[in-house]
């Protein structure tokens, strides 16, 4: 049975990026299991986990609020979205010439896409961090919020 | 009885029907699935279009409506290629032809094995009278046996010995197996004696001893006068016709060789009598190969008008023969070829064997054939000979050079040139080729020796000496058996077999008789005898009005057929009775007529010669003795003439066939012509480059290159040259002309298949009436629609090439433009038209024939000149919208790589700032400073580095662009260009431009330095190799790069570091040891190095930058570990 809103609002779980730990915000993002929000270790049933989502939602948008998205992160979306409309016109038109458009839209992509590697654990990246801060970071205590400002710090100069 | 098995048996009667269905209704389920994917498609694309993609939210929704779209547009590929596929086999299962093909598949192959080689030999060589021909041999056959079996039957005498013999052979099984006394025995031995007692009665009467066995005396001096008996009692005529007709042929085969060696009597001087040796010799050599004894006969005559002696003759016969064999080539060009090459080489008649397995060794050998041999040892064999060299030799310097690319008739030439050099300069060709090979300019050498012309064909042959040494040898020395060997090759086809046959049987009936001899004697007096009584008869027969009226209507066959359809007379009838000799002669005016007549009337004559000799040959079954013998002659004398007619039907086809040849290329190189414009002025230019480049040329490689492209160039120009001449009116003509012909013969066949398989159909009696019926009227339908095809096809072609026609006269017709520009609009707008009239003529044509299969083809052409009545609007928009396309793609982009050099710039400003500080610092004397000093100066340079590879980037993508919209403006075809994605990708690669760079890499191709093509700007600096080479570091003998200039510079220009070091790539940062080779005093050094190192431990070192990439997850982290800097770029998640 769904909570109610009241309910839900005692829910011990994280709703910003304020308090969200840096970890947490990595974990997600690698197994988009918002269960992770949760504080304490509760049993959960669908209606809880919808409420987790939002409450992932809610974050992420604050996230694009505070830091916004960069500039590559929309040109590579708008690269897709493009693409995607020259899908919908061939589907829709048959005309041949969107084939020669759309290959051309998707060797863009690809090619923007070479030289990624591994990803990096965010342990290693912290222990680098620190060492250009000078001081240590910690993946459990460090906010998104922080851990983002001293990103763009670092990378500001 | 076993059941036929027949194609219901295996096929359900609805098959088809079913199949078509079920494949519409699959077409139907495909198009439903398509119009979803569109509406699929319209939905997404909307959700795309309408975020804002400022939330999670928002994101996630374009993303997944990306993915659908993605998924949709796989699905929709899918659906269309199974379309596709689907319309094919449905138009196959449609088809009606199938269903009948599958009919009348098995009623064929029933038939097919009776006249399968039939068949084949006239469908591959003969035209439709061939065909005929074939046909009547086939029915006089059958008549013929018909007769004799009729006769036979009716002959009561033949009946009565044909029991008398069965009897005795019965009584003499019986009696073996049961004994004399059996009752079954007696009873079959008074059988036999009363039917043998009847005959012998009948042989006593007519004094006939066969069956008076033991009575041999009696026998034998009864003969005369049972002859004579035969004879008067009216059996003379039929007696001498089937003789004379037995031994027609032969005897015109002894006739004609007869003939030819009473010619080499005369070209020679000796007695006929005195050639028997040269007529066996002439027999043996045909009656083992395809060539006839008469046409061995003539070529001993060729060979003796080449000065022949009878012995030469006789050693050259069967080389010969078996080259022109084994060459494909007649006996006389044979006979020409070798006959000059023993001359050449000076060799005799002795030599001919062996030159002739030379010749074949290298056609087998080599991609030369007899036309090409002949051509170059014409122009070298008698010149090689005066060098010394073989016919193997010589052969297989050819045969390298045709190999090599140089055609055998300018190998040659060339070749014969060269040598006649060589003796001037007494030098043999071994000796010429080991200077040129010894020689450091190669080319020089072989141009003095071999001639500016020639110089190529000196250097391949410089190079493939030991190559042209060893097919030498084979040729000369190892050639022993190949004519044979080739020759046999071509006697294994079956044409050749028959021919093989013929010659064994000519060869048979010379050897019983050689036309001087008594055989022959008699064979002309029996022919002469035959002809006087069938004069006789004839005029006998005719006087007393004793023939029917078919007959005299039958002997008037031929006059007629001429008379009433070709209009011209003739005195055929009345030669019928004047001899061979008359009938010969009348024929040949004949087939000269009609050779006169239009294609209609020809075969309108030959199909009633043809339905005249059939009518004989049915009046033949029933025909009395005497009305036998006029008829035989007539259908002799029609044979004879159709015979003719093929022959010079055959002369005219070949002459037509070279005139079409000559036409239709001059056709073609007339639409080239005006189609492409200018284009002798640009193959002028291509053969005036090439002579450039050759004279720049530096290498033996290139120059050989070079003169092999500059022969066909020069080729291709003269071709161009030479067919400018022909007019488009004439070229029009014989081209509609030639459809026409093509259409008709094809149709004419297809006719004579068809009445020929209604024939077996109503003949096979395995079949029942209603399915016969069935079959013929399908057939009769399948006709009729072929007949309907090809003539829309005749029509179409004839539109098609009107159109053509039209472009081409437009393009010849360029004057009146007073710019290239005009020209080209001019041209869109009538081609538009031109097409425009193309598709509405098929249009129309197709509607007048309002057929079912052809709405399809309806449907398209209307839609296709609906679509070209709006291209040229359409046209433009859709350039307009890829133009516009091209254009935002590009700017997108470049904003985008803007923005990434300008982020660079900014941290290259405040690096620049971080330095300057740092130095005044540095120069204070802090040098705890130095370490970011160095740290900076390192960051510069990787940042530096970004900053080029973004630029380079941005400058391929720019390059790219730049390509697509060149082909953009291209609108005479924008659509298949921009569709060739990978050459435009070539075409990037290709024209890319770079901001300098450390290695222009490996060899180019572009000169003989391995020069290469690259695109610099304004203001770039480009380094020679040599002056790199002065940069290099002396430590490592390394060429420096660009980067490692830049350092030195930097750090030479900044004044920090001027006199204490000099940069080493191979530490980065400095080098104590450089300090030593440059000859500075080490303790200041070493000082000043401590004093650096304790700074160094001083400060906190800055450890680096991260910069964040949130479109490719990316996190990239420039940190320093001592001196060593890294950089490490990995995914953000």
């Amino acid at each position: 049975m769904k909570k109610s809103g009241k309910e839900y609002q005692n829910f011990n779980c994280f709703r910003s990026i304020d308090d969200l730990p840096i970890k947490v915000w990595f974990n997600i993002h690698k197994n988009g299991d918002y269960r992770l929000l949760l504080k304490d270790i509760i049993t959960i049933d669908e209606n809880d986990f919808e409420y987790l989502y939002e409450c992932w939602q809610i974050i992420y948008n604050e996230y694009i609020e505070m830091f916004g998205l960069s500039d590559e992160f929309l040109d590579d979306l708008n690269n897709q979205i493009q693409l995607a409309n020259y899908k919908a016109e061939f589907i829709i038109s048959g005309d041949r010439y969107l084939r020669t458009l759309i290959k051309i839209e998707e060797e863009k992509i690809e090619e923007d896409l070479k030289g990624t590697s591994k990803p990096m654990e965010l342990e290693m990246l912290l222990a680098k961090m620190s060492k250009y801060y000078g001081f240590k970071l910690e993946s459990k205590e460090l906010t998104v919020v922080q851990y983002y400002s001293y990103l763009n710090s670092a990378n500001n100069g | 009885m076993a059941k036929q098995v027949t194609n219901k048996d295996i096929f359900n009667d609805d098959l088809f029907t079913k199949t078509v269905d079920e494949a519409k209704k699959l077409k139907k389920v495909l198009d439903e699935l398509e119009k979803g994917f569109i509406e699929v498609a319209k939905a997404q694309q909307k959700i795309v279009n309408s975020q804002d993609n400022k939330s999670l939210d928002s994101i996630q929704k374009t993303k997944n409506a990306v993915k659908e779209l993605n998924e949709t547009e796989k699905a929709s590929l899918k659906i269309q290629q199974q379309k596709k596929s689907l319309a094919v086999q449905l138009k196959i299962a449609n088809s009606e032809a199938n269903k009948q093909n599958v009919q009348n598949k098995l009623l064929i192959q029933e038939q097919i094995k009776d006249v399968k080689n039939l068949e084949k030999a006239k469908l591959k060589n003969l035209g439709v009278i061939k065909k005929t021909t074939a046909e009547i041999n086939k029915e006089i056959a059958a008549a013929k046996k018909q007769r004799k079996s009729t006769a036979d039957s009716a002959n009561a005498f033949k009946v009565l010995t044909k029991q008398v013999n069965s009897a005795q052979s019965r009584f003499k099984r019986l009696a073996a197996q049961y004994g004399e006394t059996d009752d079954r025995t007696q009873k079959a031995l008074s059988t036999f004696r009363r039917l043998d007692n009847q005959l012998r009665s009948i042989n006593k009467t007519a004094r006939d001893g066969r069956r008076d066995v033991g009575r041999y005396g009696l026998a034998l001096s009864n003969v005369g006068a049972s002859l004579k008996s035969l004879v008067f009692a009216g059996g003379v005529v039929g007696a001498i016709r089937g003789v004379g007709r037995a031994i027609g042929d032969a005897f015109e085969r002894v006739r004609a060789f007869d003939k030819e060696l009473q010619n080499i009597s005369g070209v020679t001087g000796i007695a006929r009598k005195d050639l028997k040796s040269l007529e066996k010799s002439i027999i043996d050599v045909a009656g083992s190969s395809i060539k006839t004894s008469n046409e061995v006969a003539q070529l001993a005559s060729t060979l003796f008008t080449l000065g022949n002696s009878e012995r030469e003759v006789k050693l050259l016969l069967k080389p010969v023969n078996d080259l022109s064999i084994a060459l494909g080539a007649t006996s006389e060009e044979a006979a020409d070829f070798l006959g000059q090459t023993l001359n050449a080489f000076g060799k005799g008649a002795d030599s001919g064997q062996e030159f002739a397995d030379i010749i074949a060794n290298v056609r087998t050998s080599t991609s030369l054939d007899f036309q090409r041999i002949k051509d170059a040892l014409g122009f070298v064999a008698p010149t090689a000979n005066a060098l010394g060299l073989s016919l193997g030799t010589v052969s297989a310097q050819i045969g390298v050079l045709q190999d090599n690319g140089i055609k055998a008739a300018r190998a040659g030439r060339l070749l014969n040139t060269s040598f006649a050099r060589l003796i001037e300069k007494g030098l043999t060709l071994d000796e010429a080729l080991l200077k040129v090979n010894s020689s450091q300019d190669k080319v020089a050498t072989s141009v003095d020796l071999f001639g500016k012309e020639s110089f190529t064909l000196g250097l391949i042959l410089a190079d493939n000496v030991d190559k042209t040494a060893a097919l030498a040898n084979e040729f000369d020395n190892l050639s022993e058996g190949s004519l044979k060997t080739l020759t046999d090759e071509q006697l294994k086809s079956m044409d050749a077999q028959l021919k093989i046959l013929d010659s064994t049987y000519e060869k048979f009936i010379l050897n019983i008789e050689n036309g001087n001899g008594v055989i022959s004697d008699i064979f002309k007096g029996f022919i002469k005898g035959a002809i006087d009584a069938v004069d006789r008869i004839d005029k006998l027969s005719v006087s007393l009005g004793n023939f029917t009226k078919r007959t005299i209507g039958a002997r008037a066959g031929i006059i007629s057929t001429f008379e009433d359809i070709s209009g011209f007379q003739t005195d055929i009838g009345l030669a019928l009775s004047k001899g061979n000799e008359a009938i010969e002669k009348e024929t040949d005016r004949i087939a000269k007529e009609f050779v006169t007549k239009d294609r209609k009337t020809q075969r309108t004559i030959a199909d009633n010669l043809v339905n005249r000799i059939r009518e004989d040959i049915k009046s033949l079954k029933g025909a009395s003795v005497a009305e036998g013998i006029i008829l035989e002659r007539r259908i002799g004398a029609n044979q004879l003439l159709i015979s003719k007619l093929e022959i010079v039907n055959d002369e005219v086809k070949e002459g037509t066939d070279v005139l079409n040849l000559n036409t239709g290329a001059t056709n073609k190189n007339e639409k080239a012509k005006t189609g492409l414009t200018g284009v002798i002025e640009k193959q002028s230019k291509a053969v005036s480059d090439l002579n450039e480049k050759i004279k720049r040329a530096s290498t033996e490689e290139l120059v050989i290159k070079l003169s092999l492209e500059l022969d066909d160039e020069k080729e291709e120009l003269d071709r161009l040259n030479r067919i400018v001449n022909s007019s488009l009116e004439e070229a029009q003509k014989i081209e509609i002309d030639l459809i026409e012909d093509q259409t008709e013969k094809r149709i004419a066949l297809e006719e004579l298949k068809s009445k020929k398989l209604i024939k077996q159909i109503q003949s096979n009696s395995r079949i029942e009436q209603s399915v016969k019926d069935d079959l013929i009227r399908s057939e009769d339908e399948r006709l009729i629609k072929f007949t309907e095809d090809q003539e829309i096809k005749k029509l179409k072609s004839a539109i098609d090439f009107e159109a053509d026609l039209a472009r081409a006269e437009f393009e010849q017709k360029r004057t009146g433009f007073n710019t290239q520009e005009e020209f080209e609009e001019e041209k869109a707008e009538q081609f538009k038209a031109i097409k425009r009239n193309q598709l509405q003529a098929e249009l129309d044509l197709l509607k007048f024939s309002g057929r079912e299969e052809d709405e399809l083809r309806v449907a398209q052409l209307k839609a296709q000149l609906e679509g070209l009545n709006d291209i040229g609007k359409g046209f433009e928009k859709l350039k307009g919208t890829i133009g516009d396309v091209v254009q935002v793609i590009g700017e997108v982009i470049d904003d985008a790589f803007d923005k990434r050099i300008a982020k660079i710039g900014e941290q290259l400003d405040k690096t620049g700032e971080n330095i300057d500080r740092l130095r005044t610092k540095a120069n204070e004397g802090q040098l705890d400073s130095e370490e970011s000093l160095a740290f900076e100066q390192k960051q510069e340079i990787e940042l530096a580095r970004q900053q080029e590879r973004e630029q380079k980037r941005q400058a391929r993508t720019q390059a790219f662009f730049s390509v697509l919209s060149s082909f953009q403006s291209n609108d005479g075809n924008l659509t298949k260009t921009i569709a060739d994605i990978s050459v435009l990708r070539a075409l990037a690669g290709g024209l890319t431009a770079f901001d300098g760079v450390d290695d222009t890499g490996p060899r180019g191709d572009v000169d003989s330095k391995g020069g290469k093509i690259w695109t610099l700007h304004p203001n770039e600096q480009v380094h020679s190799l040599r002056d790199r080479k002065d940069m290099k570091d002396p430590n490592t003998g390394k060429l420096r790069s660009r980067n490692e200039l830049k350092d030195i510079v930097s750090l030479h220009d900044s004044g920090l570091m001027n006199d204490l070091m000099k940069h080493d790539g191979s530490n980065e940062f400095m080098n104590p040891s450089a300090f030593v080779l440059n000859g500075m005093d080490t303790s200041k050094i070493e000082s000043k190095l401590d004093k650096l190192n304790q700074s160094i431990k001083s400060i906190q070192p800055i450890t680096g930058s991260v910069e964040i990439n949130e479109a490719k997850k990316i996190i990239q982290y420039t940190y320093k570990k001592g001196n060593r800097v890294t950089k490490e770029v990995s995914k953000l998640f």
